[in-house]
């Protein structure tokens, strides 16, 4: 079943809002916003299936406008079931001139013997900010489903004014390449990736220890944290437990969120004054 | 006779040119102070899964492109394979060492010979468009030197099996003759990765190794470091 679900998100009055929606099922989305003084928006894609089954093909666009804040979230952890063809989604995210979105979905599970290939690119124009995780669990893990899917890709491009800065290419083959090999998965059930980038002006590096400082909690994990070549950083990690590597996503998250670098790059009179202050 | 390249791929790929291979551990460094490569078994197993999960679908793919490129005049999609290859590299110690390798490289052989694209390069590198990749500048040269393409991966390959064979002498540290009986029986391995190289598909470029990326990424926070990355 082909499925689609296009969103454009607006701003106006000092407010982003949903401008447009357009979807098929099994797709719903809900307007989420808790205070009214928040001039972001959020929005929970719902479906009313638990997952993709064969020959799915999911067909998702999101557009921001200029200066929309939009957080988009899920509503419960993507199935991928037993398949024969296999299943596809297609995401394309457009970002507008000063607009953020931030995107922390649950984790994906891949069951026995599917098969599943993504591919998401993301266009950022100049004064973005894009958040944006993945979480791969090995299966049903709980029922012994440890590894059992045929095949999972995911490919993850994002363009700054039409010039590649990162490319993240997902493949996870477990029968031919066994993941317990180091290098791979080393002995761990999940993985995840991060990313955060900014096309603004200021620095994403502040964000570093902190970040660091707030995975570093976790126990019984590997991760690793490391500047992008433009503004941003990537954060990988491994572990045992889908909900423990969505929770700490989340964490990270909410630490980037409310203290938006672009509000605070677009008043250059606010970011220079302590600057001023110390050099007198 | 077919092998007036052989000084030219010899000169390439020669592990003790200048360029700093040899300061960088690509993770090596990470994996031995945590214990997990601590023996010839271990250094064995590292060193495979380099080469044939990383390297093949990452470094070696890219000399390829390169090569094909180059073979094409195509200097567009040259500073495009570079910039896909700084977006590909996320552990920020390991892009830098391939920009680092990349740069010396291509100013060793600049000085020495004059072509076109090279130079052209060589601008989009100065003008920021590009950044100076190893693999790129590798497949680059290998071309322009009139090196088989097949010749210049499995040289490519040998060239990376010696720098971590080497590595994990210094710092597990093993002994000189297990580095080389290491390195004996990675031959055939050589043979085949360069043989799958040349037929691997272009979706399949780039896939990433989380690992061995995770590990790059701890070398960042060391408390003690030998090597640069």
């Amino acid at each position: 079943m082909i499925s689609q679900l296009t969103i454009i998100a607006g701003f106006r009055e000092e407010k982003s809002y949903l401008k447009d929606a357009y979807f098929t099922r099994p797709f719903r989305l809900a307007n989420v916003g808790q205070y009214k003084t928040d001039e972001a928006l959020y929005l929970m894609v719902m479906s009313s299936s638990p997952g993709l089954l064969d020959k799915d093909q999911y067909d998702i666009s999101i557009k921001l406008e200029v200066s929309t804040r939009l957080q988009l979230q899920s509503q419960a952890y993507q199935r991928l079931y037993n398949m024969q063809t296999g299943a596809t989604q297609k995401m394309m995210i457009a970002l507008e001139a000063g607009s953020s979105f931030s995107y922390v979905p649950h984790p994906v599970v891949p069951h026995q013997n599917s098969k599943f290939k993504g591919h998401t690119v993301i266009y950022l124009q100049q004064n973005c900010e894009l958040l944006l995780s993945e979480i791969i669990t090995c299966g049903r893990k709980h029922s012994g489903e440890i590894f059992r899917f045929t095949s999972f890709q995911n490919l993850t491009e994002i363009y700054y004014e039409q010039k590649l800065v990162f490319k993240d290419n997902v493949l996870l083959q477990p029968q031919q390449a066994p993941p317990g090999t180091i290098g791979q998965w080393e002995g761990y059930t999940h993985q995840g990736t991060l990313v955060y980038l900014n096309t603004g002006e200021r620095p994403a590096q502040v964000y570093l220890d902190k970040v660091q400082q707030l995975v570093k909690e976790e126990n019984g994990v590997s991760f690793g944290l490391s500047e992008m070549a433009v503004n941003g950083f990537v954060l990988r990690i491994l572990g045992n437990g889908g909900e423990q590597l969505f929770n700490c996503f989340k964490r990270v998250q909410e630490a980037l969120w409310p203290n938006n670098l672009l509000l605070k790059a677009n008043g250059p009179a606010k970011s220079k004054a302590p600057l001023l202050i110390q050099q007198v | 006779m077919g092998s007036h390249y052989l000084s030219s791929l010899l000169h390439l790929s020669d592990p003790t040119l200048p360029i700093g291979g040899f300061s960088h551990s690509n993770g090596l460094e990470s994996y031995v102070q945590q214990g997990t490569v601590h023996d010839a078994v271990s250094a064995d197993n590292f060193i495979r899964s380099m080469l044939r999960n990383n390297i093949k679908y990452n470094d070696a793919a890219f000399v390829r492109l390169a090569y094909e490129a180059a073979a094409c005049q195509d200097v567009a999609e040259i500073i495009q394979l570079d910039q896909e290859c700084t977006a590909l590299k996320s552990p920020k110690e390991i892009r830098q060492a391939s920009i680092k390798l990349g740069v010396r490289l291509l100013k060793i052989f600049n000085r020495q010979t004059e072509h076109q694209l090279v130079q052209h390069y060589d601008t989009a590198i100065f003008e920021k468009e590009a950044a100076g990749h190893y693999c790129i500048a590798f497949g680059l040269y290998a071309f322009l030197m009139d090196i088989p393409a097949k010749e210049a991966l499995l040289a490519f390959y040998y060239n990376a099996a010696v720098g971590m064979v080497t590595n994990c002498v210094k710092l597990i540290p093993l002994g000189q003759l297990d580095g080389q009986a290491i390195l004996f029986r990675l031959h055939p391995l050589l043979q085949q990765l360069t043989e799958e190289t040349l037929e691997l598909k272009r979706e399949l470029v780039g896939v990433c190794n989380i690992g061995f990326d995770i590990h790059c990424m701890q070398h960042e926070h060391l408390y003690s470091r030998l090597y640069m990355s």
